[in-house]
């Protein structure tokens, strides 16, 4: 029998987890992997399914199937339906009226990494968005290296970037934009009187009439900086609104009884060191040991490609840090610095790293990362200790300026690609 | 007839025949129970365009399959979900299996009288009621991994059953 915990790819194996619900996000990619283009893996997958839902739908029990078999799992539907089918018939009421929300309202001017939109109408599109119009719906950039710029009839710009989940949509002629979490940067044009422009995230609700700005959004405060103009803001937690001008900032949290005001933007500083847990962006928090630090282990997503050039499923493993959260003075990107990275491998493994940049006193910047993965000689317990010079790294995409020098770091990410190496980041210094 | 009652009187029928198909594309019971639900609904709205002369289970299967589909799509950033090209092959390949789906459902019945006093005892906690694995873990102190390993060898076995069942019963592509 296979130790407990150990992964055991089968194709029973797999098909035994997967009806018993407990497989894993790896098993199951593994699984896809398996049955993709494979005719017999399919046949066998099929049967096997047939099969668990058989004995679930006779609870077990060893009696001849029925020929008109009632759902064991879903028994209440056949009233549900007659009810429904009842209602129609008698009332003629149309329940199932589409509204029509299918006309573009911003237009995709470019993006990179994975990104997903799911209109309000149903229709999806991951793949390539650059220059397609996008009706009222949500755009989700997937991954650390992702990001997506869009552009609203007036001129007005917002760029979506890092993990970020976004709601379009206009209501009363307002354009209205709900950040659900990660980094959002608006350039918005000035707007017509009366109509002014609403950005709401969990903790707080902001208008805007014509102005720079830059929200971050994590599940308990709204980080709220703005570059040019003015933006008030309300704290939704007890309704207290604060007029932001160019170069404050004002950070909102779910909790009343935490300052809310704004205050001036502190000046830029050149270096920085991660104080973890507190700037673990992505990641699993792992608690110190006798045998070794604290650390943020690396997580897994799956990667699909980048949009341009779609490949076929792999995972990625992979640690975000955060050098400007909260209220930390923000930290500019300057000549000849390098990025000292100090963390564990469970086994010799390259590693990927990059950073997202937003412009100083501006919008969002850009992305920058090693175009190799880095060959790290590991000490005997696993340890590493990585020195990266700025000039490794290279923009990810041509619409980014060449060198970010002069621009702030948004967040740094560092992975291990296809395989789970046991990456665990200990510390990451910028020097 | 009346419309409705042709409606619910198939449906009542063929739900089950329709379930294990929608669970065979979304392998997870709550989604494939919402899912389902849709599916209804759909069946329902579509039932005017219905050919009574044709079967009811692969004209449900298809609306099905794009109720799959459309879910499939609002799933995008799920991990634990099949992609749009893996489902399209498991909907080829369904349609291959289907005429031998009810054949190997009658030679499983079969195949469970063959199973051990304790294989029985397995299938009957894991299919029988909800939870009662969890219990009997927490009550015999067998682990939970356990008893899993022991229903997947007996769900080979029963696969093992069923395929030689039918090619003695001279089904080729068993």
């Amino acid at each position: 029998m296979p130790e407990e915990n150990s992964k055991d790819y089968r194709l029973g194996s797999l098909l035994s987890k997967l009806v018993d619900e407990t497989i894993e996000e790896e098993e199951l990619l593994k699984l896809e992997q398996e049955l993709d283009g494979n005719p017999d893996a399919q046949s066998h997958y099929l049967r096997y399914l047939d099969l668990h839902s058989e004995l679930d739908q006779n609870s077990g029990e060893f009696k001849a199937p029925e020929t008109s078999t009632h759902s064991k799992r879903f028994p209440w539907l056949p009233v549900a339906i007659a009810s429904l089918a009842a209602v129609i018939a008698i009332t003629g009421i149309a329940l199932f009226q589409d509204i029509d929300e299918s006309l573009p309202i911003v237009q995709v001017v470019a993006s990179g990494g994975p990104v997903e939109w799911e209109g309000w109408n149903g229709e999806t599109n991951s793949g390539p968005l650059s220059g397609t119009g996008l009706s009222p719906g949500t755009i989700e950039t997937l991954a650390a290296e992702s990001w997506i710029e869009f552009s609203f009839p007036d001129g007005t710009t917002a760029s979506l970037s890092g993990t970020s989940t976004l709601n379009i949509s206009k209501t009363d002629g307002r354009k209205v934009l709900r950040l659900r979490n990660g980094n959002l940067s608006i350039n918005a044009k000035k707007q017509p009187p009366g109509f002014p422009m609403q950005v709401i995230t969990p903790s707080a609700e902001a208008e805007v009439l014509g102005t720079q700005f830059n929200v971050t959004v994590d599940p308990f405060t709204t980080q709220l900086v703005v570059n040019e103009g003015l933006v008030r803001v309300t704290r939704l937690a007890d309704g207290r609104t604060e007029e932001v001008s160019a170069n404050q900032e004002v950070v909102a949290s779910l909790e009343n009884d935490t300052g809310f005001s704004a205050t001036n933007r502190s000046g830029y500083v050149e270096a920085w060191k991660s104080e973890l847990p507190r700037d673990l962006l992505q990641g699993k928090w792992a608690h110190p040991s006798p045998d070794s630090p604290g650390g943020g282990v690396a997580s897994p997503h799956i990667w699909k490609g980048d949009q341009h050039e779609p490949s076929k499923p792999i995972l990625l493993y992979t640690v975000v840090v955060n050098p400007s959260s909260g209220r930390l003075p923000p930290v500019q990107i300057t000549e000849g610095i390098s990025f000292r990275i100090r963390g564990r491998l469970a086994r010799p493994y390259p590693i990927h790293c990059g950073f997202a940049t937003n412009r100083i006193k501006g919008g969002f910047g850009g992305k920058y990362s090693l175009k190799q993965g880095s060959e790290i000689e590991l000490n005997k317990d696993g340890s590493f200790d990585l020195e990266i010079p700025l000039t490794a790294f290279t923009r990810t995409n041509d619409r980014f300026p060449k060198s970010p020098i002069r621009q702030e770091i948004v967040y740094f990410w560092i992975q291990t690609v296809k395989v789970d190496a046991g990456l665990v980041i200990e510390s990451v210094k910028l020097k | 007839m009346n419309p409705t009652s042709d409606f619910v009187r198939l449906w009542t029928r063929h739900q089950a025949e329709v379930e294990r198909y929608v669970f065979s594309m979304i392998p997870r019971q709550a989604d494939a129970a919402v899912v389902l639900q849709d599916v209804s609904v759909l069946l329902w709205q579509k039932w005017d365009k219905f050919d009574p002369e044709r079967p009811f289970v692969p004209w449900a299967i298809r609306f099905a399959y794009l109720e799959i589909l459309k879910w499939r799509q609002k799933q995008a950033r799920e991990k634990l979900v099949f992609s749009d090209s893996l489902l399209e092959q498991l909907h080829s390949r369904h349609e291959e299996e289907m005429p031998l789906m009810e054949a190997r459902r009658s030679a499983l019945t079969k195949c469970l009288e063959t199973l051990s006093e304790q294989q029985q005892k397995w299938v009957q906690l894991r299919y029988g009621r909800h939870g009662a694995v969890k219990q009997e873990a927490a009550e015999s102190g067998i682990s939970m991994h356990k008893i899993y390993y022991a229903l997947e060898k007996i769900r080979d076995q029963l696969q093992d059953c069923i395929e030689q069942r039918l090619r003695k019963e001279g089904w080729s592509d068993a």
